[in-house]
């Protein structure tokens, strides 16, 4: 058949490695996968948006008189009308922070270019949209605050009135730059812009909020990366109680990092839905998308950089301005300080570097996680970093790392910035790299056509980051309130078949498949006899979600855990079938056997597990298990990246001409997946690097939407593997989902800085398109 | 209005509005959910579907303006050999994750290899060029369409 793996036997050393094509794959190519624009139910209202078209702005009057004669509408709703909801707490505040969660309706004043100020219920999407038109609003327009730059200078407008400064939050990191910068040879001052971003989901968001009078319990369909974590945090915002909702996500069009928040509209939808009795639907347009929901990056950071003439840095003093938006998001003091702050130092040994982060409030739109979550900001400063000493010295870049990376026998390696690395074995994959690409040879090819004038650049990018998400008490210390377990509820039917209930939840990345070849492995049965269960609550009791890279490390090793208790009672109940103890029972491909040929199939042990007629009682009728694997530590993925451009000196345009990514995300379950994770994550990075942003004009209003790759601007790219299994869980597995990002932009800019350095250009920003390029060059003439 | 949209080789008489476009008609009158919504402007390719065999926007065309005519989505394509071996293909080289583009992306690729059974990389690029991906970065995307041109043309069948 078309759609299901050649069912051939086990593999002798097991399935995962394996790079089986993915089971999930026949809804999406007939057409048949369900997201939740897919879903219309029975009484269905629509719901419209009407939003700012100013960035800040007082709201003189509503008049939603003519919008409520509108044929088809059930109700109008404005900020007056919502005074009891509240705004959306953020559930990743730092100590210290000032809040301002988002309004699910704009008070009095709106804050942001696409602040939801008034919302339309009616009978159809259409009557919805018509009547929405007919709402006037009069604005009285303030003095609008854009970057952070100006947030943080002292004749700013107050986002907030009680927010002295537009500040949300601070953090300083590390230490010790004073000691050591007098012994330095050289400082260098590097000025570089982490530009905002947005996250750009194939599918815009979408919710369906139906609350059931009758029973008292609502189902909220939502294109979520963490149901159960929306679950928690919209019961506690609607008062409602957590177990008689039900949230359901079912398939999704990526994430990114943009649907793991607590968004407005979810709020105000489901209290809507309440309070009306019946369901009510929205789906996001695009334009809204790229208003109302978050943005990633955004960070203003300059470097002191003391280096001695060889290359050794002696440390880093980093100062950085992050712009939030004009409320905070669900992470929305986390990401930008933990996540940024902790992984400046890369993957070098500088103890004597420091940081300080200072995240401010603008009138835009709020900042939050978007993939890589402030490890793509950190990467990006400290390996241009490098790059910029290598140029600086006259030395090549790839030397300048190997002088300063943490070497393997000082891992686990705690960073005095403070995350802890579990493993890395850096020269060895930058060798590797340099190796593959034929490095030397590419800069005897880089000399030869300097020669004829033509702008040739390589660049590097050596990264880490961690993931899998992680051990409570040390999260909750930091103020992340989610839990960092993962569930697994395993339950063999009694036809021998399995389920495995996931929390984790994907969203493009193929648990049904990479799981199922985990379950198999454990319960020696093959891949297609176990289904994997995602996205329902009510399906899946617990969970905590997919994001940081940590469904395979954290959810795979639930899976896997929770597989072997139950292959340990299916083989006992084998045994007592068969006459033999456990250890005399083989099993493969779901057949118990032993030496002398008798054997039993899953479905028979599984019909005595459930009945409990042929086996001592004391065994317990019932073949499941919940396993919540909490990891203690983070694993850490690394890897070099190395990117060859070639700029056009007349048009600007910068031709990525070779990328090769070598990663060790430690065990890989599936290779064909997770190179797939790589290709994903470079067309986000390289898209960041030469071609999106996310700019507003002087009045706050979004310049025009990002320009998102297409066929033609991606590269080939060539990715490889190392394998450094990482001891913080049993699968030996880190995660491989955001690595793209990480190190896709530095490695670029690094690239364009080496075409261009010779002409006398030391800095350039991303992106690199062919008017900044030609801007750059044109200031130095 | 009454109109009648034959989709996936089914008749359906719905009644719509003169300004309905094809993509909310299929997705909302028809139920036929495949074809995507993933812009406002045109720019994204997740509507694509097969018009009298040509792959158009949905989003783009007025579903009154495509009365009488034959409209196929992805969920058809299985019924056709150039349509069938891009599924297996698609499969087989890990050409989607979230899926939300794939049925899209497979209407605008059956129409490539009807018209270019033997397609380079380059001509596949610019050919789907109008269709967005976020989720591969393109390249299982390329080697899934050469690898069903491969498959067509070794079993002798490729259909116009």
């Amino acid at each position: 058949m078309t759609f299901e793996n050649n069912h051939e036997a086990a593999p002798a050393d097991g399935w995962v490695g394996k790079p089986l094509i993915r089971r999930e794959d026949e809804k999406f190519l007939k057409g048949s996968g369900r997201y939740v624009d897919d879903i219309t139910l029975d009484r269905q209202l629509y719901a419209a948006f009407l939003r700012s078209p100013h960035a800040h702005a007082d709201i003189e009057q509503i008049d939603i008189s003519k919008a409520e004669a509108h044929a088809g509408v059930v109700k109008v709703y404005t900020g007056d009308d919502v005074t009891d909801v509240g705004d959306v707490p953020p559930n990743w505040v730092i100590p210290g922070s000032q809040v301002k969660g988002r309004p699910v309706l704009a008070h009095r004043t709106v804050k942001h270019f696409g602040e939801a100020v008034a919302v339309v219920i009616a009978e159809s999407k259409a009557a919805a949209v018509d009547a929405r038109s007919l709402i006037e609003v009069s604005y009285d327009l303030r003095p609008v605050v854009v970057s952070q730059a100006a947030a943080a200078s002292s004749d700013s407008p107050a986002i907030h009135a009680d927010i002295p400064g537009n500040l949300a939050t601070q953090m300083p990191a590390g230490g010790g730059f004073a000691d050591i910068v007098g012994e330095a040879d050289q400082v260098f001052t590097l000025h570089l812009n982490n530009h905002r971003l947005v996250p750009f989901p194939l599918e815009p968001r979408a919710v369906n909020a139906d609350f059931d009078a009758v029973s008292g319990r609502m189902t909220f369909y939502t294109a979520q990366q963490i149901p159960h974590m929306l679950r928690r945090m919209l019961a506690n915002a609607l008062k409602f109680p957590e177990h008689k909702l039900r949230v359901v996500s079912p398939d999704v069009g990526g994430g990114f990092g943009a649907k793991m928040h607590f968004y407005p509209e979810e709020l105000l939808l489901a209290w809507a839905s309440r309070a009306l009795g019946r369901p009510v639907k929205w789906t996001e347009t695009r334009s809204e998308n790229i208003s109302a929901t978050t943005h990633g990056r955004d960070h203003e950071m300059k470097a002191e950089i003391a280096v001695k003439n060889d290359g050794r840095i002696l440390g880093i003093k980093t100062e950085t301005k992050a712009n939030i938006g004009a409320y905070l998001s669900s992470m929305g003091t986390g990401v930008p300080t933990i996540n940024v702050g902790l992984f400046l130092n890369g993957v070098y040994d500088l103890p004597n570097s420091e940081a300080m982060i200072r995240c401010f409030y603008t009138n835009t739109t709020p900042v939050d996680a978007y993939r890589g979550a402030g490890r793509p900001e950190a990467a990006y400063l400290i390996e241009r970093a490098i790059g910029r000493i290598a140029k600086e010295l006259g030395l090549d870049e790839s030397e300048v790392r190997i002088k300063n990376f943490v070497q393997p026998d000082q891992f686990p390696y705690q960073q005095v910035l403070g995350t802890s690395l579990d493993s890395g074995s850096y020269e060895h994959t930058l060798r590797l790299a340099l190796e593959k690409i034929d490095y030397d040879d590419l800069r005897r090819e880089q000399r030869r056509k300097r020669e004829e004038g033509r702008l040739v650049g390589i660049g590097i990018s050596n990264y880490t980051e961690t993931c899998g998400m992680g051990f409570g008490p040390l999260l909750s210390a930091i103020g992340f309130d989610r839990g960092g377990f993962e569930s697994a509820l395993v339950r063999v039917h009694p036809d021998g078949s399995a389920t495995v209930y996931s929390g984790s939840h994907s969203h493009g990345q193929g648990h049904v498949t990479t799981f199922a070849q985990i379950a198999a492995d454990a319960l020696h049965m093959p891949p297609d006899a176990v289904e994997i269960v995602q996205g329902d609550t009510d399906q899946v009791p617990f969970g905590v979600g997919t994001f940081n890279s940590r469904s395979v490390a954290v959810g795979g090793s639930a899976v896997k855990i929770a597989c072997e208790k139950i292959f340990d009672k299916m083989r006992t109940i084998a045994g007592h079938l068969l006459g033999v103890t456990p250890e005399e029972v083989q099993a493969e491909d779901g057949v118990f056997s032993t030496k002398s040929g008798t054997s039993v199939s899953a479905a028979e042990i599984g019909h005595e597990a459930w009945t409990g007629g042929k086996t001592p009682p004391e065994l317990g009728i019932g073949l499941e298990e919940t396993e919540f694997f909490h990891p203690q530590n983070m694993s850490s993925p690394f890897g070099a990246h190395i990117a060859v451009v070639e700029i056009d000196p007349e048009t600007g345009e910068v031709d990525l001409q070779k990328y090769l990514a070598i990663d060790d995300c430690g065990v890989v379950i599936n290779p064909l997946l997770a190179r797939g994770q790589v290709h994903g994550g470079l067309a986000q990075g390289i898209g960041a690097a030469l071609f999106e942003t996310a700019g507003y004009d002087e009045k706050g209003v979004p310049v025009a939407e990002p320009a998102i790759p297409r066929f033609d601007h991606m590269p080939h790219m060539e990715t490889g593997h190392t394998v450094s299994p990482t001891p913080t869980n049993p699968l030996g597995a880190k995660g491989i989902g955001e690595a793209g990002t990480i190190a896709a932009p530095p490695a670029i800019a690094n690239a364009v800085i080496d075409a261009l350095w010779d002409l006398g250009i030391k800095e350039i920003d991303m992106p690199f398109t062919p008017e900044r390029v030609l801007q750059a060059m044109e200031a130095v003439r | 209005m009454n109109i009648d949209l034959i989709v996936d080789g089914e008749e359906n008489q719905v009644d719509v509005e003169p300004r309905a476009l094809l993509i909310d008609a299929l997705r909302d009158d028809v139920r036929v959910t495949g074809p995507h919504v993933g812009c406002d402007s045109g720019r994204c390719g997740a509507c694509t579907v097969l018009i009298e065999g040509a792959a158009v926007k949905s989003c783009m065309v007025l579903a009154a303006q495509v009365s009488g005519a034959r409209i196929d989505t992805a969920a058809s394509l299985e019924h056709d050999l150039v349509g069938k071996a891009l599924q297996e293909a698609f499969q087989k080289c890990h050409a989607l994750q979230c899926g939300f583009c794939t049925p899209g992306m497979l209407c605008a690729a059956v129409d490539l290899l009807r018209n270019n059974p033997t397609p380079s990389e380059n001509d596949v690029r610019q050919a789907l060029r109008g269709n967005l991906c976020r989720c591969t970065g393109y390249q299982h995307i390329v080697e899934a369409v050469q690898e069903a041109a491969a498959q067509l043309s070794n079993s002798g069948s490729s259909e116009k």
